[in-house]
């Protein structure tokens, strides 16, 4: 038999420092990149004439804080969702919290129509938080119901929530005019286009927070994968935990989905390359997903944003485009290896 | 000691446990067995107070068994289930070192690390230290996973040790092995023990006090050597004398 030695308490301490590291790269040249290009030298020594400061300081730099904040807050939800149901496939999207933020989002664009005002710039922020947040209620009154906070309950709940949000989107698509379903798919496309610094630092006091918290429940995470009873029995209150989680997920996704729209397998992808290459205990994992999300949504980001310049792609798009093909890269790895997930 | 008061369990108007009262001291080993189905699971998920029972009350050192916050509970007693499947890829020394869960809080990180490794000798699992969990044969993982319920309670003097059918997956080397060390424990640490087991040799071998259980009731219990009889397994089991004398022992 061939023993699998992994040495990976040695890595942790460098391996944060090298995401760290690599994140703060990627910062850089993302603010020097775009449009107008800035040397990545004279960004860091702040020798820019009045012009440059502006595009770095009102357009580049809000634009890199939203996408390491959304890349983070899908990641580290991702993982922590994937511990919770035990399964390394899941992702929030698995109890419907992106689909009922798109259903709200489509309601407010068909049926309430255009809103003016300071309301109207954040009308669909505002309805696609309130949208993600409303699935993580129903799911908490109806595993109330049942009695007893189980995952299965929870992933089946989701499973339906999912089936009658998307119906109605369906419906309003049907009712919709060209210009409002061109509105809605790009929605649900995804984008950092509308980055300005109050977004970013309304995402950021609400995605920070719910990161933190969900680091904070590592240990018992790790505890909840040998099963719901051997956690408790280890002295985890696990209908607390999963409360928990969910509730920080749903916050930390729903205010990124707000401000993005649905950026798919980012909060996929990162926790299985974290796990394949520093292990699956989630104090290395989750803080390591944050920053590796960080990082590669805002490579997508800035690849989004300067490919087909001046126009923009969706980085919803992208992060599919690389993501599908990489993920059925590892399922198929997996199954020739006949490894372990 | 473990007491269990009256328990009846039942759900959807089937009943799986009706009035069993039973007390699990501790230094010594007690051993449920039973047909399949007889409510011996459950029972022990009475015990441990991950089942609610629809009647009676468990006790531990005279105190609710819900009573007790969940740490206290957990430094206390320690559980190995029947099916525990990992499928992400934690080495097995990682998963010893969760049973330290409980002493978190103190911060002796060195100190559970030793426990651990301690853990992973004496359940003959040290040269499975950094090999990946899912990837070791039912057999070996299980050998982990005692070396975790043992972690858990290590050198704490009275506590309890609660298994569901812990050596199933045991070759019979390690069996003996692992049953020698409880019993050990047992009277080194006055460990108190509950197995649910099939295998009425090894019951007859290491247990002090025997529960038949039948039908969600004890049918029969007493000192193992004057209740594991042919007359007894016959009864409870339903086969015949024939048969059941090979499973009696000498």
């Amino acid at each position: 038999m061939k023993s699998v030695s992994v040495p990976r308490t040695i890595l942790k301490v460098p391996a944060l420092l090298l995401l760290a590291g690599l994140l703060a790269a990627t910062g850089l040249i993302a603010s020097a990149t775009g449009a107008v290009p800035l040397s990545v030298w004279d960004v860091v020594t702040g020798n820019l004439t009045d012009q440059q400061m502006s595009i770095l300081l009102s357009i580049r730099l809000p634009r890199v804080a939203l996408a390491m904040v959304v890349g983070a807050a899908l990641a580290v939800s991702g993982a922590a969702m994937q511990g919770l149901f035990r399964n390394p496939l899941a992702d929030p999207g698995l109890i419907g919290i992106s689909t009922s933020a798109a259903l709200a989002v489509a309601v407010t664009i068909v049926l309430v129509g255009p809103i003016g005002g300071v309301l109207g710039l954040y009308s669909l922020s505002v309805a696609a938080f309130v949208g993600a947040l409303f699935s993580c209620f129903v799911i908490f009154r109806l595993a109330k119901l049942s009695g007893r906070f189980s995952v299965t309950y929870m992933l089946l709940t989701g499973i339906a929530v999912n089936a009658l949000c998307a119906a109605g989107i369906g419906y309003l698509t049907f009712l919709s005019t060209d210009e409002q379903i061109r509105t809605l798919t790009f929605w649900t496309l995804g984008s950092l286009g509308g980055a300005l610094w109050p977004a970013v630092i309304v995402v950021g006091t609400i995605v920070f927070p719910a990161i933190f918290l969900l680091i904070r429940h590592a240990r018992e995470l790790n505890l909840l994968l040998l099963g719901e009873n051997e956690a408790a029995y280890l002295g985890v209150d696990e209908e607390r935990l999963k409360r928990r989680v969910i509730i920080c997920a749903a916050l930390a996704v729903g205010a990124s989905i707000s401000v993005s729209g649905i950026i798919g397998f980012i909060g996929l992808v990162v926790p299985h390359l974290i796990r394949l290459s520093l292990g699956p205990d989630h104090r290395l994992l989750m803080p390591a997903c944050g920053l590796l999300g960080a990082v590669l949504l805002l490579v997508a980001d800035t690849v989004a944003r300067t490919v087909v310049a001046p126009a923009e792609m969706p980085v919803g798009i992208l992060t599919s485009l690389i993501g599908g093909p990489f993920f059925l890269w590892l399922l198929v790895r997996q199954y020739a290896a006949r490894n372990v997930l | 000691m473990i007491s269990a008061k009256s328990l009846c369990y039942g759900i959807a108007k089937q009943t799986i446990l009706w009035d069993v009262s039973a007390e699990f001291g501790t230094g010594r080993i007690s051993v449920v067995l039973g047909p399949n189905g007889a409510g011996k699971s459950t029972l022990l998920g009475c015990l441990t107070g991950s089942i609610a029972p629809t009647s009676g009350s468990v006790e531990i050192r005279g105190r609710s068994v819900t009573d007790y916050p969940l740490i206290e509970l957990a430094q206390l007693r320690a559980v190995l289930s029947q099916s525990h499947a990992v499928s992400f890829p934690f080495t097995a020394r990682e998963i010893v070192l969760m049973g330290r869960n409980p002493y978190a809080s103190a911060g002796n990180a060195r100190e559970d690390e030793e426990i651990a490794d301690e853990a992973l000798h004496v359940m003959d699992a040290w040269a499975l230290r950094d090999r990946l969990v899912p990837s070791l044969s039912g057999g070996e993982q299980q050998r982990v996973h005692i070396a975790r319920v043992l972690a858990q309670i290590w050198a704490r003097n009275d506590a309890y040790l609660l298994l569901d059918e812990p050596t199933s997956a045991l070759d019979l080397k390690h069996q003996y092995q692992a049953l020698d060390l409880i019993r050990g424990l047992c009277d080194t640490e006055n460990l108190g023990v509950v197995i649910v087991m099939h295998d009425l040799t090894l019951a007859r071998q290491f247990a002090d006090r025997v529960y038949f259980l039948k039908d969600g009731s004890v049918a029969k219990e007493g000192e193992s050597r004057d209740v594991i009889n042919a007359a007894t397994i016959s009864d409870i089991y339903g086969i015949s004398e024939e048969y059941a004398v090979l499973h009696a022992g000498g």
